[in-house]
């Protein structure tokens, strides 16, 4: 498949500047007593997560995602047990509110993503760990757009899920180590949209469901990420056309794409911190 | 950036310990069974196959609705009376969910109390319309957990706040 080839997950140290880090006024100073974190009670269900969690100060160090930016009132984040929806699945989920100002990260969602990615026995089992790890964090920085977006109430044209996905990805990116750990979302997008293939040839509610959400199906969101990623270094990253993770056609204008939509979104921030 | 992935790789290994996955807790597969048992009831009009549901119940399941008893016979004849239904063409609309759901478990026996909404209906008529409360007991069966009995009544109005 797709990912095969370029799956060499070796993170070998994590001096991660990141892009959140860029001089403008809105963000660069850390704005650690912005973030509030909260673990609310839950079920017995998540009792043992939730007190481990808490021990470890999980949350605490996620926050690192968020604590770059000066935001301009508390946000909070936030793990919470999301209980299950309506068909019986679990309500595996991550958001931003923007009414509480806030960033829930479902216990539910965390083990949705194990779920998938320890099913993937042809790997060993640190690089399902890295996978996850990818995973999660690109979640959590997925958020953290939206989070941007709401809270400096940044004007998003079209759809804000494909600018959470570009913000999150043009952090990746900017670290060294990022696009290895970018494996981890595209893997997620390769596993779900194989599952919503199952789907679209089963049932067209689920189809109709699928084209209906706000996100972009999940092979958009796998080549777009793709594209920044090979745009921000071609290259560097040849092997995503080789590998088959970018078509050859689309290629040629990633760079031009990526540095547009980074630029974008540093005049959008240094605007709204000034 | 190392903090948060760092935090990310310790939330994999600490659902990776035996017995914190949710995946792996008892109560958690019981509010599934349940969830599910009723989905299953939801989508029988689309899987016309009365197999999806009866898998949910134990061989020897008895069940006690409004005070009529449903046996684990009666259930199988009744489904299989709708798969002919359906594969006759006859129209069937369900529409069901199950809320509340709250579990608990002690070896291998389960026990869960849930709220289900219900209107079903055929060629126009009504069959059964309104909200139930529903006491199931559950069986491990393997790896898998099975409706033995339960016990629903019609509720009107709005449970009494607990004191």
């Amino acid at each position: 498949m797709w990912l095969t080839k370029t799956s060499k997950l070796v993170v070998v140290g994590m001096g991660l500047a990141t892009w959140l880090f860029i001089g403008s006024a809105g963000i660069g100073q850390a704005g650690q007593s912005q973030i509030v974190i909260a673990y609310p009670p839950v079920s017995n269900l998540y009792m043992q997560q939730r007190q481990l969690w808490m021990q470890n100060r999980l949350l605490e160090d996620l926050s690192e995602a968020l604590v770059p930016i000066k935001w301009p009132r508390q946000l909070t984040l936030m793990a919470v047990e999301c209980g299950f929806l309506a068909n019986g699945q679990p309500n595996a989920n991550a958001f931003y509110n923007p009414q509480q100002h806030s960033i829930t990260l479902c216990y539910e969602f965390a083990d949705y993503l194990f779920q998938m990615f320890s099913q993937q026995t042809q790997l060993p089992q640190n690089q399902q760990g890295l996978l996850f790890s990818g995973a999660l964090m690109f979640t959590i920085l997925h958020e953290a757009g939206h989070a941007v977006i709401g809270e400096f109430n940044i004007p998003a044209i079209g759809r804000e899920e494909d600018a959470a996905d570009q913000f999150a990805t043009i952090a990746f990116v900017a670290d060294p180590n990022g696009a290895q750990l970018l494996m981890g979302p595209l893997w997620w997008f390769q596993l779900s949209s194989q599952q919503s293939k199952n789907f679209l040839g089963f049932d067209t509610r689920d189809a109709i469901r699928l084209y209906s959400d706000e996100h972009g199906v999940d092979e958009q969101r796998f080549y777009n990420i793709s594209c920044l990623l090979y745009g921000s270094n071609p290259s560097a990253h040849q092997d995503v056309i080789a590998s088959g993770m970018l078509t050859p056609e689309r290629a040629p204008r990633c760079a031009s794409e990526y540095q547009k939509i980074r630029r974008s979104w540093e005049l959008l921030l240094t605007q709204k911190g000034s | 950036m190392k903090r948060l992935f760092l935090a990310c790789l310790s939330i994999w290994a600490l659902i990776a310990l035996p017995g914190v996955a949710v995946a792996e807790s008892d109560e958690a597969a019981i509010v599934r069974t349940i969830m599910e048992s009723v989905n299953a009831f939801a989508n029988f009009p689309q899987t016309k196959d009365h197999q999806t549901v009866a898998r949910f119940y134990s061989k020897d399941y008895f069940g006690i609705q409004d005070g009529a008893v449903m046996s684990r016979s009666l259930l199988d004849k009744q489904l299989a009376d709708m798969e002919k239904m359906l594969k006759d063409e006859i129209p069937m609309t369900i529409k069901a969910s199950a809320s509340n759901v709250r579990a608990e478990s002690s070896g291998v026996m389960g026990w869960a109390t849930y709220d289900v909404s219900i209107d079903w209906d055929s060629s126009g008529l009504p069959i059964v319309k309104g909200n139930e409360k529903c006491t199931s007991l559950l069986r491990k069966a393997g790896t898998q957990w099975q409706i033995q009995h339960d016990h629903c009544s019609s509720s009107k109005g709005q449970p009494e706040k607990a004191t």
